[in-house]
């Protein structure tokens, strides 16, 4: 290994500056517990009056980003 | 998203996976959440730190999955969407917060430099360029920040952000020009500048 200490340009350094942590499976497991919440709300018809979740899933689309109405519509270039 | 949960030729295209979810298996979308979930928090780690990546993920799935009957299924990739929908809940947290996006930028990460001799000297040159892009204009910092930090295109980038594909290149062009102008190094053209 070479003794020289590196140099990093404002791009590596701009790069660098975003790694952050893995997030802990646990973090992962729970977001997605929630998930299966409102989809076995969906399997069972609960639907939207009886989930616990309701006034935050249960999103008009134009409540949606700018970015998820656009590619509802069909527009995107992919 | 190319190196992201990049869709194999063997496996289903997101687009699939959420258009079944829509029509009777709501339980094809945890594939989708899996190929995401940790891109997507980091995304939202590196905006508004850890903990709050943490609270806020859950969220952005719910959202997901509400809207999931809108997306259209020829976009095979549901990262840009899933960025977007991650985009709005930042911003809703940080104006129930009460802060803004720059502050996050100054929250400690991960340590990406083994020598010391490097850690010295890139600590101060660290603190410059997060000053720099604490500088710039929200939409030209929110664009240069999606290509570097979440390794999107400048096409993606302008799906997360609903904008037209000549509207983020510009953004980004603007962003690295002033970068340049700013901290006087040439690298930061390179940014973004192969996809």
């Amino acid at each position: 290994m070479s003794d020289e200490p590196a140099k990093f340009g404002a791009g590596d350094l701009l790069h660098a500056l975003g790694k952050v942590q893995m997030p802990e499976p646990r973090v992962l497991d729970d977001a997605r517990e929630v998930l299966w919440s409102a989809i076995a709300d969906e399997m069972l018809g609960i639907g939207a009056a009886g989930g616990h979740h309701r006034s935050k899933t249960r999103r008009r689309q134009t409540d949606l980003p700018a970015g998820d109405r656009r590619m509802s519509r069909g527009g995107g270039d992919s | 998203m190319a190196g992201r949960g990049a869709v194999r030729s063997d496996v289903e295209p997101d687009g699939v996976l959420i258009e079944r979810s829509a029509h009777g298996r709501p339980d094809a979308f945890v594939e989708v959440v899996r190929r995401h979930e940790v891109a997507v928090h980091g995304y939202l780690a590196r905006r508004a730190g850890r903990q709050a990546a943490d609270d806020l993920l859950a969220e952005v799935w719910l959202r997901a999955f509400a809207a999931r009957a809108g997306y259209d299924a020829r976009h095979g990739d549901a990262g840009p969407w899933l960025y977007g929908i991650a985009r709005n809940v930042l911003r809703e947290h940080w104006r129930t917060v009460g802060a803004d996006e720059p502050a996050a930028l100054d929250e400690a990460r991960v340590d990406p430099w083994d020598g010391i001799n490097a850690r010295l000297d890139s600590a101060e040159r660290a603190k410059a360029v997060m000053a720099a892009v604490r500088e710039l204009p929200a939409a030209e910092r929110e664009m240069l920040l999606l290509v570097a930090w979440e390794q999107l295109t400048p096409a993606e980038a302008a799906k997360v952000l609903g904008v037209p594909q000549g509207t983020a290149r510009s953004r980004l062009h603007r962003a690295r020009a002033t970068l340049h102008r700013m901290l006087g190094e040439r690298d930061v053209h390179e940014i973004g500048v192969s996809t």
